[in-house]
């Protein structure tokens, strides 16, 4: 524990930014093997401390960390780009929802590997939300522990700031969710919810807000947050959604700003041809 | 450098082929699963399906050098009408029920019924092919049983060659026992017409033997002889008139008469010389009533009155003579055209019985050659060329196609239920679904896969093909043990049925 501790400090004191949480919120147990670890470092880990890269070394799936050369990390990069395109064009619009129509679609892996992307390789300020209280699972993505998150906050009015933590990556920050709760509905549509988003939505101009949610079709809490961000990217499963559900999806978000669909678990059969084009891409992008 | 786009979608058309590819390569658990299932069952079917032997005789149909000589005299039945005529004799109840006589096979046939079942069965399994170019026909019958398979055909073989002799002699001499009969019936009939023909010659013999044109000039002579008759008649009545009128005393008063005309014109009626001739003349008619009668005789008896009295009857005569004559002739002329077509008539008849009767003497002529020929087996005769033997391998089940079949089928099966799911399937499976909403897609992350679950899935992978493989592997054993006729499988089982019966 001491240890990410004193790698965060020493990771703030190197950026010289503030200090956003003094908390010691961060685990390491249920990530990390124990082992120490050479301090060699990797080309692409130059802004993250050692501990951080070992803590999630076995987390496969945040390939924008330990992977990112795969094609998914490229992918990422890419939903990254289009989305900082999108968010420039028309002023900063800087709260970026994700959700998907049902569950297990890859909304919270599309969540932390955007926001590690967008905090690793651009000079942003990122603050991932972890809004899905049911069933909150960025923290674990993340290899950090959650106890103490949104859901209490909302609950015992305390100020935001207090459960968020400094992940160490770049400067990503995350909100996680927090004592996990059967019924979270009303909480997120509470005006304590919305003054709460607001706060985060304004506090920093320049930092961008990655809003993870549950499903849209079997629950009411993201059509009500997909209305307060400035937008909705939608994740979509190969396989998962049927045609029909999807239609009834985009018509639950139809107040909101949908900018696109990340289309996940696409098969070998779905995108080589789209992979037979994008690896001169990569390779051109990286050069 | 190409665009990334133009590359991604240059081929879209293929698109749908290797995405169905990379599915069932997707989805090999699910073929493996549908396909090995099919395979065993087909290769189980193919050893439960009972073996059935086929036994099979070639006959040969020897057309005899001697029906090419006697062509066009003999009549020999056409091939084609004995090839056709083959097929029903052979499968007719009769000839069917001879061979199961002859083989004892009704012994189980309690029944008509079971009888009536085992003809049928007979019936269905006997098959007969013709080859008419090289003039033979096979005849095959399949059953369980081998030995007996090649007695049914050669039993039928035998019988049908036996019964088409017998046949083939009683249709040529009943043939020519008919042309025999026909001719004399034929024969009665010429005389009968014959005979018709000659009482209508006799009966009409005047009439068909008369020359018309010397009838009409018979005719026409009586004719102008009857005028010149009729004049000379004519001249001789005047001449006899004027002789009875000319006795004296009608001559004195017919003077008078005229005598008292001329004095009327002179004088009245009561002149003296008028009343004294007319005195006269009154006396004159008296004297004619009283002796005119002795005056006639005396002119009747006169020689020329009697030799035109004589004149006039033979003339008379003459004439009745003509005149019966012309009517003869006449009637004779009026009669000739329906006695020559009648005699016409009755000739055509008589010509037309003696055509049938003289082909009728010549088919009998050639019918004798043909029975001839049939009674010493010359025309035509069947010959086995290759009897059936006991087969060796059964010929059905045909366990290589029905192995080869089942493998097709698993695989085919498999693939098109994966197709069929994917095709059901209302989700969305391609990028391309995707478009129909009209939304951007801002990235396509592929599965990740960490090293572990690549581990575990690779290890499911060869799991999954080596089962595929082993089962098509033991599927083409088994074909090729059923190929190379091996017949492992089969002494593998009959041992086993012996270790339990025993």
């Amino acid at each position: 524990m001491s240890r990410i501790e004193e790698a965060l400090k020493k990771a703030t004191k190197r950026r010289g930014e503030e200090a956003v949480s003094t908390r010691p919120s961060v685990s390491s147990s249920h990530c990390s093997d124990g082992l120490e670890r050479p301090a060699a470092k990797s080309p692409s880990s130059k802004s993250i401390p050692q501990e951080v890269l070992d803590r999630v070394k076995n987390q496969h799936m945040l390939v924008a960390m330990n992977d990112v050369v795969s094609p998914a990390a490229e992918e990422f990069r890419k939903l990254k780009q289009n989305l900082v395109r999108l968010t420039k064009k028309d002023g900063f619009q800087n709260t970026i929802l994700i959700t998907s129509g049902t569950v297990g679609e890859g909304k919270s892996v599309t969540a932390v590997n955007l926001a590690i992307s967008l905090a690793q390789e651009f000079d942003h300020t990122v603050l991932l939300v972890d809004a899905d209280l049911r069933r909150p699972s960025c923290g674990n993505l993340l290899c950090m522990d959650t106890s103490y998150g949104l859901s209490d906050c909302l609950l015992g009015g305390t100020d935001i700031s207090t459960a968020m933590i400094r992940t160490g990556i770049g400067k990503l920050s995350f909100l996680p969710a927090g004592t996990p709760m059967a019924n979270p509905g009303e909480l997120l549509a509470s005006k304590r919810m919305d003054d709460v988003l607001r706060e985060i939505k304004g506090r920093y101009s320049d930092r961008y807000v990655i809003i993870d949610t549950p499903p849209v079709l079997p629950f009411a809490e993201a059509r009500t947050l997909a209305r307060l961000a400035d937008m909705v990217v939608l994740v979509v499963k190969e396989g998962r959604l049927s045609k029909y559900e999807l239609g009834e999806t985009l018509e639950a978000l139809s107040g909101a700003n949908v900018a696109g669909v990340v289309y996940t678990h696409a098969s070998e059969a779905s995108t080589s041809n789209r992979y037979s084009g994008y690896a001169k891409y990569k390779y051109y992008s990286a050069s | 450098m190409p665009s990334p786009h133009s590359d991604a979608f240059a081929n879209e058309g293929g698109f749908d082929v290797m995405r169905y590819v990379s599915l069932v390569l997707e989805r090999k658990g699910l073929l493996v699963l549908i396909a090995l299932p099919i395979m065993f069952s087909a290769i189980i079917t193919c050893y439960v399906i009972p073996k059935k032997y086929e036994a099979e005789s070639t006959v040969f149909i020897e057309q005899n050098v001697i029906s090419d000589l006697v062509k066009g005299i003999a009549i020999t039945p056409s091939m084609e009408m004995k090839i056709k005529a083959i097929k029903v004799t052979m499968l007719s109840r009769s000839m069917l029920l001879n061979v199961i006589k002859a083989l004892d096979l009704d012994l189980n046939a309690k029944t008509d019924r079971m009888l009536d079942g085992l003809i049928a069965s007979l019936q269905q399994r006997i098959r007969i092919r013709l080859d008419e170019k090289r003039g033979v026909f096979m005849i095959s019958f399949a059953d369980a049983d081998p030995v007996l398979a090649r007695n049914v055909v050669n039993t039928l073989t035998r019988l049908y060659i036996e019964e088409n002799t017998s046949t083939k002699r009683k249709e040529s001499f009943e043939a020519t026992q008919f042309l025999a009969e026909q001719i004399e019936v034929f024969k009665k009939r010429i005389d009968a017409a014959e005979k018709e023909i000659d009482a209508y010659k006799l009966e009409a013999g005047v009439v068909l033997s008369s020359n018309e044109p010397a009838l009409r000039a018979e005719i026409e002579n009586a004719e102008q002889e009857m005028e010149g008759v009729r004049i000379r008649v004519n001249a001789l009545t005047t001449s006899r008139n004027l002789l009875l009128s000319n006795t004296p005393l009608k001559r004195q008063l017919e003077e008078q008469e005229k005598s008292l005309e001329t004095l009327l014109g002179r004088y009245t009626k009561n002149h003296p010389r008028v009343r004294q001739l007319e005195a006269a003349i009154a006396e004159n008619r008296r004297q004619i009533r009283t002796d005119g009668q002795r005056e006639l005789d005396a002119v009747y008896r006169s020689p020329e009155y009697q030799s035109i009295k004589v004149e006039l009857a033979s003339l008379e005569n003459r004439q009745k003579n003509l005149q019966e004559e012309i009517d003869k002739n006449k009637e004779i002329i009026q009669k000739i055209p329906g006695a020559r077509s009648q005699l016409a008539e009755l000739e055509r008849k008589r010509r037309n019985e003696t055509i049938i009767y003289e082909q009728l003497v010549s088919r009998y002529g050639r019918s004798e050659v043909s029975k001839e020929m049939e009674l010493q087996d010359k025309a035509m005769t069947f010959r086995v060329l290759d009897p059936a033997v006991v087969p060796s391998a059964p010929s059905s089940p045909n366990r290589p196609l029905i192995i080869l079949l089942g493998i097709v089928a698993g695989i085919g099966l498999g693939v098109g239920i994966i197709i069929l799911i994917d095709l059901i399937n209302p989700s969305i499976k391609t990028l391309d679904d995707l478009k129909e909403f009209g939304i951007p897609v801002l990235a396509v992350v592929p599965r990740v896969k960490n090293e572990e679950s690549l581990a575990l899935q690779r290890g499911h992978n060869r799991l999954i093909y080596s089962i595929g493989l082993a089962g098509i592997l033991i599927s083409l054993s088994f074909f090729l043990v059923e190929t190379l006729h091996l017949g492992l499988v089969d002494n593998v089982i009959a041992k086993v049925s012996t270790f339990f019966v025993g």
